[in-house]
């Protein structure tokens, strides 16, 4: 009788440890190893972006793509300026209307994505992105080397360009 | 007194795994911040923090710092360094309070509506100016650019009859392919790069970037601004070992953007 008390008790230690250790591995898991919530980069937002505004001014002829390739008139910033409370990062990625494809737009720091857009369609910018989940908790006050990288689709059938672009930017982190 | 030894035990090692248990999860509680601004330095929302109950859009803006004197820096930096969008500015506008309250307030109250005035004010200056978009301003750049389709071939070149081998063969790229040209539109020079991320180089097959025929040092081309460049792509790489049905897509290519 005692031996079956000895046994089963074991069995409940062992039980119980087991438990600990899955609750300790998740924890560590939650705390430093969960990935941010952002789209794959290959997802071609059709959407515009809810910030995108349109270009004034602009509306001429399209750029004369190649057959098979593309064209893209691309204004930017080289700078980024981040604001932690207000959960926002503020710079400009502006498609003219004579591209003749729509942008994805994703802020990198340190290989980490803190903010990815919607779709920029030719004639409208972007000025102001939404920070990914996680950015509050990576980002400090301060300045980082950051790059912005843009993803281009055919505005007509939607299809990944075979050029991508990268914009070497200057990110200054605020409260 | 082996089994009263034993059962004191268990017991206390029940309660350690309980333990345990529980310090496995409290990291995730135990760093989630106030979402209220309440900590031990600061129990409760008062006009010190700045808070103004009546008004609407009015947070209390206090943060917790391990010493209060770490706090007062991180308020002048915030004050000094924070670039405000148009957004922001509106919100520290309205949450003024109107001229009928500052009546009822004491000197040190008034004196804390002044100083959330003079930042709002100063928030103008420390934000993006009005031309801050324009593209003739110093931060802003601007290109054009457009690229061909990027379809390469293996040439096999010319049958050697002494040697009974194929001689000068190589990729080449097909007509009207395998170039991208770059125009600096804007006030400021540009330096591109250039680059390729293979999602499939089993073919084994290296790629240049060539202006004019000169391959570009580190892939980088500098555009003055008013300036176009026009690249070409060159592929590098064996016989193909078997006969390529459809055409493969070996990679993307990337160009990268910045400034002197």
């Amino acid at each position: 009788m005692d031996f079956l008390n000895k046994h089963k008790t074991k069995i409940i230690i062992t039980v119980l440890l087991l438990i600990a250790t899955a609750a300790l591995c998740f924890g560590i898991w939650a705390m430093w190893f969960r990935a941010p919530e952002v789209l794959d980069p290959d997802y071609a937002a059709k959407e515009p972006d809810k910030n995108a505004e349109q270009i004034e001014g602009t509306g001429g002829d399209k750029l004369d793509a190649p057959d098979g390739g593309g064209a893209m008139s691309l204004v930017y910033s080289k700078e980024v300026d981040i604001s932690l409370s207000g959960g926002k990062a503020t710079f400009l990625v502006g498609n003219p209307a004579e591209s003749t494809v729509y942008l994805v737009a994703e802020i990198v720091i340190q290989d980490r994505v803190i903010a990815q857009s919607g779709a920029i369609k030719p004639g409208y910018r972007l000025t102001e992105l939404e920070l990914a989940e996680d950015a509050k908790d990576i980002l400090q006050v301060g300045g980082y080397d950051g790059k912005i990288v843009l993803y281009m689709y055919n505005s007509e059938n939607d299809e990944r360009a075979i050029l991508n672009s990268e914009i070497i930017v200057t990110v200054t982190v605020n409260e | 007194m082996t089994h009263k030894n034993n059962k004191l035990r268990n017991k206390i090692w029940s309660l350690a795994l309980c333990l345990c248990m529980i310090l496995s999860d409290l990291p995730i509680s135990a760093f989630a911040e106030a979402q209220d601004g309440a900590c031990e330095h600061h129990p409760e929302h008062t006009a010190e923090c700045g808070y103004v109950a009546a008004v609407e859009g009015s947070p209390c803006n206090y943060e917790c710092n391990e010493s209060h004197d770490e706090q007062e820096s991180t308020e002048s930096m915030k004050t000094s360094e924070s670039a405000y969008t148009a957004e922001d500015r509106k919100n520290m506008i309205d949450a003024l309070p109107d001229v009928s309250e500052l009546e009822d307030m004491d000197n040190a109250e008034l004196s804390k509506v002044q100083d959330k005035a003079q930042e709002a004010v100063n928030a103008d200056d420390a934000g993006h100016d009005p031309n801050y978009y324009n593209k003739d301003s110093n931060k802003i750049a601007s290109v054009t650019i457009v690229w061909t389709a990027m379809s390469f071939s293996y040439n096999k070149g010319t049958w050697d009859t002494d040697t009974m081998t194929w001689e000068g063969g190589g990729w080449e790229a097909d007509v009207g392919c395998g170039t991208v040209k770059v125009t600096n539109t804007g006030n400021l020079d540009v330096i591109a790069q250039f680059g390729v991320n293979f999602t499939d180089n089993t073919l084994g097959i290296s790629v240049s970037f060539t202006e004019n025929g000169t391959v570009l040092t580190d892939n980088k081309l500098t555009i003055a601004k008013g300036a176009e460049k026009t690249v070409s792509v060159k592929l590098t790489g064996d016989e193909p070992s078997e006969y390529i049905e459809t055409a493969k897509t070996i990679g993307q290519i990337t160009i990268t953007l910045s400034t002197e």
